[in-house]
């Protein structure tokens, strides 16, 4: 179901880049879906655990059930898929043009920790601020 | 994000100009070396990341931000080059995201104020026409999200063969049901992609306008977060429903959970302090108190100081406690943000908290909590209504601390003046919050005092202590509760709706029920059916009650209907007597003549009380003390009254009467009355085979005409009707004369009457006074006995009634009646007549055979009483009752044949006069010269009246002793008629009314 192993094929179609075509689909649908805090990717835990977030490596998800639980959350308020976010408007509305297609929250009901953003703000990581996770901080 | 909001907006300009320009420079490019222009603009861009970066002060930052940029000019080139025409558009607008969406991202990293400028960013994205289009595809319902999860998928299945199905996204948005949006240029893209998905559903796919795009990005409007600060209610556990302040939100896991300030729950003594399990016995909410805690439980108290804060806690048994109060981890979940007004009692208990908090800070010299426990932060989370005239306060925004006055409320939205502005401002309800001064006059709009008023007394924090002007007592009133005294007039007008001895019942318990038993400004007593006087504002008064229908049985399971004279059996209230005012499912309000406080109301439960004596008219005749004005009283009197007749208690004359429909949809049909109530008639219609229900004034007996015209010649009944429509006083008489049935002839003549009713209401008080006239004669009746022995007015005069004969009632009476009824009831003088002779007449035919003896002793109210007794069993078949009632119905026959004779010259006479009110055969005591009543003389004293005399002609003035009524000739008896009348005061009310006989 991933399709993300599929980088050398993709050269070959026009228009699209290497990581357009490197989707991360969820494997699951049902309320085993989390969204990144950052980026708002919406995966399952397990590939989330797995791969951590293509978006936002910084946050070191992967293997880190903890971690995952800090930096997603289950509050979802409805998704987006997009297959190619450079032409999708979608994909701008929502500030994901330059994300990986992919799942994404159109809203979560969240925001990252405050004692990781300052860590990650420390080490000069920007936070892969999107629509979604954005109004979340302003929400806040 | 260390920038300036000023700084901020300039390039937010900026960057919209940019917006604007898009489309015409991207035409420029087409023919213009733009090189130079991107230089420009390169330059421009790196002025701003200087500055940018100058302030934020992070190296690292920078060279990403600048690596960044480096990256970004060379997609930009690339794209210039190789992009085709349709897309150049889609390609600026993505050009301007990278250059300025990347800087955003860094800017909003730790970024505190991105309020205003994210709105101003999203608008700079709004769907263009070179935009993908959205298409509305329908799908299976609550499969959405799967729905794009798929398509996802299969893109990614196509794309990995090759493939390009040309969907670039696919939306479920929340708030939307059984669809999706997919996202493509073309429409045939879409339905290649959702072909042989069969979570989809491929007809009907609409294109989405381009102004509705954003709408299908819609978030839908999520429950206020939890936020630090906020006051929230406990839902479960050991503190449900308590009030408490989020202290700390923890994120991250579920919903979340909060640490909340709590006013602790605990009982040190006992071995599992927060053991929740037992809601119902929980201790009281109380601060925490560390000696106690110490001293009871034998377990340390803890001192803490947090290392990040400074704070000071306390910490026992695992729990920790700050200024009192419980700091508790709690999860959202049992939460409820939608808060209730708080209780004034939980408000004292953070005051105190935060007196301590603030003398840990002072005294002890520890820091100041990090979160304050800002009461009137309370106000923000609570719905206010603000009226015109309110002082309030700002709490939030750039006017915080000012103190202004409403000036007027549109929706959200509160228009404030104040002193240091030089215009209103218009300001949302939420930056507000009342703010009162010791000395303002308020009224309380809602909550548990609802309706008071008083002025400010004290002032603390959001506890306002009024002084009731009224009740002298201090409440204690939160100030969103509270209006300015000014509108006052635009509160509802509490004391117009309801009356003394209305029925009511509260709004906060239907179920419960009572009488007014006084009333003030903006509330009401009433008394209860627990027998407890009880302040209501009138918000609370849902509404009055009528209690017609509701007929409680008494001990030996008699309907107990309002007007009877019932007796306590049983109870607190045993041996009491007293008229029933109303009957409340199975309690009764009666007015005992011994019970001075609450308008003489007591309550007791039906059960325990006996009906006494028959049925009788008069209901009406003890609301003296009340003023009620009832003026339906009379027909009550009337079913009760006739039902004496013989045919057994409470039964309505009318029934089994053929009778015809006066009024309303059945108008004009005739029938059979085959049940009737106090104030409706069951009608079995004689045309159609149907019962209809009436009411009782468009229902005549078949066989009467309407209107007092048609009596004249009849028989004494009628009379009496109209006499009793003359003055309501006079209904009891019907009771006795009931006998006689003459119902429909009353009853024709009532109707008319209630006009003078109406009008005559205030006389009711003189009710009482005359109260003895119907002891006189009212010994057959037992209700008349309760009458006089309710009102004490009768006591002193009592004596001087010496022995009474029952006929001398009448006749006296109706002098008396006379003389204040007459300014009001000229019209009615024929009916008159007819009264005239037969009234003694009946009198005497009726209460000669039995009664009598006895009863004319019994003016006293005891001998009254006795007299009554073996009525009294209110069954209507006592031998004696029946007794009293059979000769009685007799005599109508003889008593018509009395009224012509009585009545012609009178009627002669009366027509003559004309100003005549009432009449009555007299005789001269002196020199036996007969004559009638002409008019009553109050002024003089003693009274005087003006006869007629019948024989020779002419009038002359006889004091009231020297008359004697004269009885129709056929009736062997005399009636003496003496009797004392004075008129006191315009009104005409009659204080005192003695007759003998």
């Amino acid at each position: 179901m991933v399709a993300r192993d599929q980088e050398n094929e993709n050269e070959t179609q026009e228009g699209f880049e290497p990581e357009d075509i490197d989707m991360i689909v969820p494997t699951d649908w049902s309320s085993k879906i989390r969204g990144c805090l950052s980026c708002s990717l919406v995966k399952t835990v397990n590939q989330f655990a797995t791969n951590g977030c293509e978006n936002c490596p910084f946050l070191n998800m992967q293997g880190d059930k903890e971690r995952i639980m800090d930096c997603t959350s289950n509050s979802i308020l409805g998704i987006y898929t997009t297959m190619n976010p450079r032409t999708s408007w979608v994909a701008k509305w929502q500030r994901t043009v330059k994300l990986r297609p992919g799942c994404y929250a159109i809203a979560i009901d969240a925001t990252l920790p405050e004692g990781i953003e300052e860590e990650l703000s420390e080490q000069g990581i920007r936070i892969k601020r999107t629509r979604a996770t954005a109004e979340a901080t302003l929400r806040k | 994000m260390g920038r300036g909001g000023a700084k901020r907006r300039d390039e937010d300009e900026e960057e919209e100009e940019d917006e604007d320009e898009n489309p015409h420079r991207k035409r420029m490019r087409m023919f213009v070396d733009d090189e130079a222009e991107e230089d420009d603009e390169e330059d421009d861009d790196d002025d701003d990341d200087g500055d940018l970066h100058d302030l934020i002060d992070d190296e690292e930052v920078e060279a990403e931000a600048a690596q960044d940029e480096v990256d970004k000019s060379a997609r930009q080139q690339r794209m210039r080059q190789g992009d085709l025409l349709q897309r150049d558009a889609e390609d600026i607008q993505e050009y301007v995201e990278r250059r300025y969406g990347g800087q955003r991202e860094v800017r909003e990293v730790g970024s505190g104020d991105e309020l205003q400028t994210t709105g101003i960013e999203q608008e700079s994205l709004q769907p263009t026409a070179q935009d993908a289009k959205l298409f509305y595809v329908k799908c299976r319902i609550g499969r959405e999200r799967e729905a794009v999860i798929r398509l996802l998928q299969k893109h990614s299945n196509f794309l990995k063969k090759g493939q390009n199905i040309g969907i670039t996204a696919a939306v479920a948005p929340a708030h939307i049901k059984g669809a999706i949006y997919v996202e493509a240029y073309k429409a045939e893209s879409v339905k290649n992609a959702i072909r042989g998905l069969n979570v989809m559903i491929e007809k009907d796919m609409q294109l989405v306008p381009l102004n509705e795009m954003t709408e299908a990005m819609h978030v839908a409007t999520t429950k206020e977060k939890t936020k630090v600060g906020d006051w929230v209610r406990v839902n479960r556990g050991l503190y449900t429903g308590d009030l408490g302040q989020v202290y700390e939100v923890h994120e991250g896991r579920g919903d979340g959970s909060v640490t909340l300030r709590l006013i602790p729950r605990i009982n040190y003594a006992s071995s599992k302090p927060f053991n929740d399990e037992n809601l119902k016995s929980r201790p009281p909410q109380k601060l925490f108190d560390r000696q106690e805690a110490e001293r009871l439980s034998e377990t340390y108290v803890e001192e803490k100081t947090d290392t990040y804060t400074g704070e000071r806690s306390e910490v026992w048994k695992g729990q920790t406690f700050a200024s009192g109060m419980l700091y508790k981890r709690i999860s959202v979940r049992q939460l409820d943000t939608d808060m209730q007004e708080p209780q004034i009692e939980e408000l004292e208990l953070f005051q105190a908290a935060e007196q301590r908090m603030r003398t840990e800070v002072e005294e002890l010299e520890a820091e100041a909590p990090a979160v304050p426990l800002n009461l009137s932060s309370i106000a923000r989370q609570r719905k206010i209504s603000f009226f015109p005239g309110d002082s309030v306060l700002f709490i939030r925004g750039d006017l915080k601390g000012l103190r202004g006055v409403v000036k007027s409320v549109e929706g959200e939205y509160v228009v404030v003046t104040a002193k240091e502005l030089p215009e209103p401002v218009t300001c949302e309800k939420r930056d507000l919050t009342k703010s009162f001064k010791i000395g303002d006059t308020l009224k309380v709009n809602s909550g548990r005092y609802a309706g008071d008023s008083g002025t400010v007394v004290k002032v603390e924090g959001e506890i306002i202590v009024l002084f009731n002007d009224v009740s002298k007592e201090e409440l204690k009133v939160l100030a969103s509760n509270l209006t300015s005294d000014a509108d006052l007039s635009a509160a509802p007008a509490g004391h117009n709706l309801y009356q003394l001895f209305d029925l009511v019942s509260l709004n906060t318990d239907v179920r419960s029920k009572g009488v007014v038993v006084k009333v003030s400004r903006d509330s009401v007593t009433m008394l209860d059916t627990n027998g407890n006087a009880v302040v209501k504002p009138v918000q609370e008064i849902r509404g009055r009650l009528n209690d017609r229908g509701n007929r409680p049985g008494d001990k030996s399971r008699h309907p107990i209907s309002v007007g009877d004279t019932v007796k306590v059996i049983e109870g607190p209230h045993t041996n009491r007597h007293g008229v029933v005012k109303h009957t409340a499912d199975n309690f009764i309000f009666f007015q005992a003549p011994d019970e001075t406080r609450n308008c003489g109301l007591l309550v007791a439960p039906a059960r325990s009380c006996v009906v006494q004596g028959q049925k009788r008219g008069p209901s009406f005749g003890g609301f003296g003390g009340g003023g009620v004005p009832q003026f339906k009283a009379p027909q009550k009197s009337f079913g009760g009254g006739f039902g004496g007749g013989g045919r057994g208690r409470g039964r309505d004359p009318i029934i089994r009467k053929e009778v015809k429909i006066k009024a309303g949809s059945y108008k004009g049909y005739a029938g059979r009355a085959v049940d009737a109530s106090n104030d409706k008639i069951r009608v079995e219609l004689e045309g159609i085979c149907k019962v209809v229900t009436v009411p009782r004034e468009a229902v005549i007996p078949k066989d009467a005409s309407v209107g007092s015209g048609g009596f004249s010649g009849g028989f004494g009944g009628q009379g009496f009707g109209a006499a009793r429509g003359l003055s309501g006083n006079r209904t009891p008489m019907h009771d006795s004369y009931g006998s006689r049935t003459p119902m429909r002839d009353s009853f024709g003549s009532r109707t008319p009457m209630h006009d003078s009713f109406g009008s005559r209401t205030p006389m009711h008080d003189s009710f009482g006074s005359r109260t003895p006239l119907h002891d006189g004669f009212g010994s057959r009746t037992p209700l008349h006995d309760s009458f006089g022995s309710r009102t004490p007015l009768h006591e002193p005069r009592r004596d001087q009634f010496g022995p009474r004969t029952p006929m001398g009632d009448s006749g006296s009476r109706t002098p008396l009646h006379n003389s204040f009824v007459n300014p009001s009831h000229e019209p009615r003088t024929p009916l008159t007549d007819g009264w005239r002779p037969t009234t003694p007449a009946h009198n005497s035919s009726a209460f000669d055979p039995n009664t009598r003896g006895p009863t004319t002793p019994g003016l006293d109210d005891y001998a009254y009483r006795e007299a009554r007794t073996p009525i009294t069993p209110g069954d209507p078949g006592t031998p004696a009752f029946l007794d009293a009632r059979s000769p009685a119905t007799p005599m109508m026959g003889p008593s018509t044949p009395y009224d012509p004779q009585g009545d012609s010259p009178a009627e002669e006479e009366d027509s003559g006069i004309g100003e005549a009110k009432a009449i009555v055969n007299v005789e001269i005591e002196q020199d036996g010269k007969r004559a009638y009543v002409k008019e009553l003389i109050a002024d003089s004293e003693p009274p005087k009246y003006i006869v007629h005399f019948v024989e020779e002609g002419g009038t002359a003035e006889v004091a009231f002793s020297d008359l004697k009524p004269i009885a129709p000739e056929k009736n062997d008896r005399v009636c003496l008629l003496r009797g004392e009348a004075s008129l006191v005061g315009e009104a005409g009310t009659i204080i005192g009314v003695e007759r003998d006989d």
